[in-house]
């Protein structure tokens, strides 16, 4: 998938999310994270944005050649999304059971007590209980914590193939996160759906995803099993990022850091994007872009650096 | 010990509730502690449970319901607006959007000016002192001459720090300061924090819900459950030797660090309750796995000393 135009924010990126997984995608603010996201779902203003290249859902549809009216009928039903504010999903003058129910009417044929049983049921599978009584609330009676599960509630009600979470629990506390991640887990198992988690926690990345994508400057730079990626990262960007977060039992130590800020999106980039920061730099990366190497089946990497010289076991 | 910088002594906080006479939000309720000169104390809790309350009443940004406050031996608690501002310049904040700390129409270095003129400054000193503190922070002067939206955040939480810095405050107060940020930008503050409280001796109130961070940064801890604290100590008491249940419920869920950590989530169930209703009894016991019918829900447990400097109240543990 590739997107030219004003913002050339996300160049030239691929992606394969396999059925029933979980890949987070991670990288510093600006580095086109939720652009990816909202590319998938074409939520772009189309008119100061191009794209180019293909999504393909299930290996054929492609997204990008989708009408306005196969695009509204395969948002919620087959891809859904939610964000890291629940408060801007949900309509404040609206009970989240009516909320939940037209999402859920809106993609499928069953309606009526049928309809209304199966949304008490999911309120019920997302811990908003009783549900009888949660149905007739309002968001401002909920807090956070409970309005992101309404908001999961929401985004599964049509058991879509794909689910994007943009930073979804970034305005939560450890506890609400903990649960909602618990969430997340249990139901992507029990329907099977693919889920694409963004994020900048790598503890929320640890938690519960299978794959890893490692965005830089608009550009996947590393990907791979999430294991591979946490103990053997070969990218010195991702070393640099691992290394950067505090870990317990390291009270007051020295963390390392990262000099520099990531290039600006629109900016023209000549050879590799992390070179001005990188503490591995040689002349080529200034010049060359760098070529995509293995570092094992499921491991790939952006970088002229051989796995071998680079491959050191953290943890 | 010398005497510490900030004592705080059964401070309490209520918020009236509309409409409902005799009703308050007990936001902070009878909370005790100290902050020794050079230290960082963290303060962690669900959201909701008085930390940030904790903070404005340190800045007298808001009246205390009852209890006292002294800011280096001297009793604050009633000061007027006039008499803070004698000593506001001993007191700075930091908060968790860095973009809020800046008027956007202005440059950097003016704000920066305003603040320090604010204070008595002369335009030598100031100048001085600015062109002092961008350097401590690592950055360009350049910085000085550009509005807010032309910086990022993490630049902007680093002139925030400066900005704080100006006046030559002994206390800082952090409220969630860096939980917006990136990792990278996150681990670049953290150290800046650290060794500025070398440099100055700075003390600092720490807020945060990011266990690690607070671990990594804080000397003491302190823990709020619905306004009140449970569990104090040093960070490796706190970190390692957790005595409350809820301190024990609270770190449970702290994501792992890496995939193949073992980690035991026992998921704290049901929903933190209201603060207009603070339960009977230990506050904790509609949600503690530990609960003991007839005790907990009917008796106070009193923060009891358990060893050097480490607190915690509960009646499950014995001393
Ligand atoms: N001005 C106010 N009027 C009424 N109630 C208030 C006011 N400010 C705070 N509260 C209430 O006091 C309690 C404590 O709030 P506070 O903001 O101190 O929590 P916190 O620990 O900082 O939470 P967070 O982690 O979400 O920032 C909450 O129940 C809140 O609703
Ligand atoms: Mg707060």
């Amino acid at each position: 998938m590739s997107i030219s135009g004003l913002v050339y924010a996300v160049r030239d990126i691929t992606l394969d999310i396999r059925k029933g997984e979980i890949l987070g995608i991670v990288g510093e603010s600006g580095c086109g994270k939720s652009m990816t996201a909202k590319s998938i779902l074409r939520l772009h203003d189309e008119k100061k944005m191009e794209y180019g290249g293909s999504i393909l859902l299930d290996g054929e549809k492609d997204i990008l050649k989708m009408s306005k009216k196969e695009l509204r009928e395969m948002r919620g039903r087959d891809i859904s999304m939610i964000f890291q504010d629940p408060i801007t999903t949900l309509n404040p003058l609206k009970t989240i059971g009516k909320q939940i129910l037209e999402m859920y009417q809106l993609h499928t044929d069953i309606s009526g007590e049928e309809a209304q049983a199966k949304v008490l049921e999911l309120l019920d599978l997302v811990g908003i209980v009783p549900a009888q009584d949660r149905f007739r609330q309002y968001p401002f009676e909920l807090s956070g914590g409970q309005l992101q599960r309404v908001c999961i509630a929401m985004a599964l009600a049509c058991r879509p193939k794909l689910l994007i979470a943009d930073e979804p629990t970034t305005a939560l506390d450890v506890t609400m996160q903990a649960q909602v991640l618990d969430l997340l887990k249990r139901l992507q198992r029990k329907y099977n759906s693919s889920v694409l988690l963004i994020t900048h926690n790598f503890g929320v990345v640890a938690e519960i995803c299978d794959r890893i994508a490692v965005m830089y400057a608009g550009q996947i730079v590393e990907s791979g099993d999430v294991r591979e990626i946490f103990y053997h990262p070969c990218h010195p960007y991702t070393k640099d990022l691992i290394a950067s977060i505090p870990k317990t039992g390291q009270h007051g130590t020295q963390l390392t850091t990262i000099p520099g800020m990531p290039p600006r999106l629109n900016q023209d980039i000549v050879g590799c994007p992390y070179a001005p920061r990188c503490t591995k730099v040689c002349d080529r990366c200034r010049t060359e872009a760098p070529p995509l190497k293995n570092a094992g089946e499921t491991h790939e990497y952006l970088c002229f650096l051989e796995p071998d010289n680079s491959r050191e076991v953290s943890a | 010990m010398s005497e510490p910088l900030i004592k705080v002594d059964h401070l309490k906080k209520y918020f009236p509730v509309a409409k409902t006479k005799g009703k308050f939000v007990k936001a902070v309720d009878d909370v005790t502690f100290e902050v020794q000169r050079g230290e960082i104390i963290g303060i962690v809790g669900e959201s909701g449970c008085g930390k940030s309350t904790m903070g404005r009443c340190l800045m007298k940004l808001i009246d205390i319901t009852d209890g006292s406050l002294y800011f280096d031996g001297q009793d604050i608690t009633h000061f007027t607006k006039k008499e803070m501002d004698a000593i506001r310049s001993k007191m700075q904040m930091i908060f968790q959007n860095p973009f809020s700390s800046f008027n956007p129409r202005h440059t950097i270095g003016k704000s920066l000016m305003d603040v320090a003129r604010h204070y008595g400054q002369t335009k030598e000193e100031a100048e001085k002192k600015i062109h002092e503190l961008v350097e401590e922070i690592g950055l360009d002067q350049v910085v000085l001459r550009r509005r807010p939206s032309e910086l990022s955040g993490g630049q902007l939480q680093r002139l925030a720090i400066a900005r704080a810095l100006v006046a030559g405050p002994e206390f800082i107060l952090a409220d969630e300061a860096v939980s917006a940020l990136d990792v990278s930008v996150q681990a670049q503050i953290l150290n800046m924090l650290i060794d500025l409280r070398d440099k100055y001796n700075l003390t600092m109130v720490f807020i945060s819900h990011e266990l690690t961070v607070v671990e990594h940064i804080s000397d003491h801890v302190i823990v709020m459950y619905l306004g009140a604290v449970v569990e104090k100590g040093t960070s490796e008491e706190l970190f390692y030797n957790p005595m409350h249940p809820y301190t024990r419920a609270l770190l449970a869920a702290k994501p792992k660090e890496t995939p193949d950590d073992e980690v035991n989530h026992e998921l704290l169930t049901g929903d933190i309750p209201s603060a207009m209703s603070i339960p009977e009894g230990c506050r904790f016991c509609t949600r503690c796995p530990q609960c003991i019918p007839g005790k907990c829900d009917t008796e106070v447990p009193e923060l009891r000393h358990i060893s050097g400097d480490h607190y915690a109240a509960c009646h499950l543990i014995k001393t």
